[in-house]
Formats: structure tokens, C-alpha cells, sequence
């Protein structure tokens, strides 16, 4: 054997022996949102992912994919539930919470041991607590991002009028499947993809926005992201 | 006490270093995407950071910077 192919087995063994010490857990979910209306329940679901990277480099990091809820309230109405939490969409880190609130997984103060409690849960479902419900926006023109604002889950009837009720988030467990197949969408429940197609033009404008240079100062108002309606 | 300007101007340094996401020190209440969580340090105001959003290019780049607000002044670090 020459040097080369073994300093390949090399390689491939610390690499193993790496991802075998430090695993990335993922697992994917189902939210969906309902809402009366007068015209009858209206409802919409995303499946998300949620990894678990337990890798020292990233310093247990977790990491949501997926795209926003559209729900077509009819009537040319409709309500988006976000990838972020807080009346301005501030919380990010909220989507990567959901299964364990949804759920009332113990030990909020360990997120990563629910996590990996949560991969064996598939089937198994719950609403998510007010708190959690993700930030919900309506567009006054779904072409112009800047029209994006907040709605209150309990005060619905004043944004959409008489009969229009939020009900509820909830979450349900389904197959993760098994990488790299689920990645291809052959294996597993595939991610939803879908709002850039729904939104196309905001979508465009809010995807020139990820090269600005400035973020955000604590107490500005709410502003819609890209990175609220998807993440890949 | 007072202290010298360029050890403000540190410890505004120090003090970015640990904002925004990947943070060395957090804040306990602290999500993943965010540090300390305090909105002034000294006489110093936090004003705007630098785009942190997932997907930006800034953060691919692992950038961040953070500006502050003191006697009119703007400051970056």
C-alpha cells in the first residue's frame, strides 16, 4: 500500500471517528396554522428541518430549513406565519424551539437533549403555546416586502374583519428519512418549498437585500427579511 | 475613574466581539444569533450591526461589526 492510499484511510477514519463522536441530529416537523374565516377553516403547513450540530466548531449550534406558511384566507386575504418569533420578528432562534414547546418536551434549559429525545417522536403532534406562535404578517401588496406588517394571533377581526379567528400553530413529527436521500426528496418527508414562487417579486427584492451592509439597531421596527420567509 | 479614550474604544472592541451571532460570551437569556443583550455600554449607545441575517453575505463571509453612538459620534468596531 503506498503512502498515499494511506494517508487516505487516515483521513476517512479521523473523519468517521469525528462524526461519529460529534453527531449532527436532524429531524423535520409539520406547521401548520388555522384560521377561521367566514367562508369556512382555512389552514396551510411548511415542513421544516431542525439540525442539531453538536460539532465543538460550531459550538452546538441548531439550524432550521424551510419556508414561511402562506395562508390564503380567501377574499384576497392572507396571513404568512414567519421563521422567527416576537411582535418585530426579532427572535430567530424561536423556529429552533417549537417542537420542544409544541410538545412540552422537559428541560428548556438543554435544547440539545430534547433534540435528540425528539427524533424518535415521528407521528407524534401538539399546538404550540401563545408565546411561540410564529410572527404572523399580512402584505398590503404581496409584490412590496415594505408593505409586510405584523398581525396580532388574537386580533384578527381588526385586520381582516368580523369572522376572521386565528385558531392555531401546530406541530406534528414526520420521517426525517435518511441522509443523503432525504436531501434528494426520495427519502424521508421533503422539505416545503414553495413561498419564492408564491412571493415572487418580494422574494426577489428581499434576496438583493441579504448584500447590505447593515442589519439592524436594538428598537428598530419590524422589517420583513428574506430570511424570514425561507432558509435553505 | 476616569479611563483613557483608547481603553474605551477596547472595551467597546471587546464588547463587539461578543454581539451578534456566534458570540464568545452570552448573555443568558441569549438566543444563538445573538451575545450580549445590553443597549448601552458606559455612555455608549448600541446602535446598528452589521447584516446578520442567515443567507447574508456577511455572515457566509463570518463578518460582523457593530456600531456605537457616543457624544454624536458614531463608532464602529
Amino acid at each position: 500500500m503506498n503512502g498515499f492510499i494511506k494517508l487516505l484511510l487516515v483521513i476517512v477514519v479521523l473523519a468517521i471517528g469525528y462524526k461519529v463522536k460529534y453527531p449532527t441530529y436532524t429531524l423535520r416537523h409539520r406547521l401548520t396554522i388555522e384560521v377561521e374565516t367566514p367562508q369556512g377553516l382555512r389552514s396551510a403547513s411548511s415542513i421544516i428541518e431542525v439540525s442539531a450540530i453538536l460539532q465543538p466548531i460550531y459550538n452546538g449550534f441548531v439550524r432550521i430549513k424551510g419556508d414561511a406558511v402562506f395562508v390564503d384566507l380567501g377574499q384576497g386575504k392572507h396571513v404568512i406565519a414567519l421563521l422567527t418569533n416576537g411582535p418585530k420578528g426579532d427572535d430567530v432562534d424561536g423556529p429552533n424551539y417549537w417542537v420542544i414547546e409544541a410538545l412540552g418536551l422537559p428541560s428548556p434549559d438543554r435544547p440539545m437533549g430534547q433534540y435528540l429525545d425528539a427524533t424518535n417522536r415521528v407521528g407524534q403532534r401538539g399546538d404550540l403555546p401563545p408565546a411561540h406562535i410564529p410572527t404572523l404578517v399580512t402584505f398590503g401588496d404581496l409584490a412590496d416586502p415594505k408593505t409586510a406588517r405584523v398581525v396580532d394571533p388574537y386580533a384578527f377581526e381588526q385586520e381582516f374583519g368580523a369572522g376572521y379567528v386565528f385558531r392555531r400553530a401546530w406541530i406534528e413529527m414526520v420521517p426525517v428519512g435518511i441522509w443523503p436521500l432525504n436531501n434528494l426528496g426520495i427519502y424521508g418527508t421533503p422539505i416545503t418549498r414553495g413561498i419564492e414562487k408564491r412571493l415572487p417579486e418580494a422574494m426577489a427584492k428581499l434576496k438583493a437585500e441579504l448584500n447590505n451592509i447593515l442589519g439592524r439597531a436594538p428598537g428598530d421596527p419590524f422589517k420583513i427579511l428574506y430570511s424570514h420567509l425561507h432558509i435553505q | 475613574m476616569a479611563i483613557s479614550n483608547d481603553l474605551f474604544l477596547a472595551i467597546l472592541a471587546m464588547d463587539a466581539y461578543n454581539r451578534g451571532y456566534n458570540a464568545g460570551i452570552k448573555d443568558p437569556n441569549a438566543g444563538q444569533d445573538q451575545g450580549l443583550l445590553g443597549t448601552s455600554i458606559g455612555n455608549a449607545t448600541i446602535s446598528t450591526a452589521s447584516n446578520t441575517q442567515e443567507g447574508s453575505a456577511q455572515r457566509n463571509a463570518s463578518f460582523y461589526a457593530q456600531s456605537y453612538t457616543l457624544d454624536g459620534m458614531t463608532i464602529i468596531a
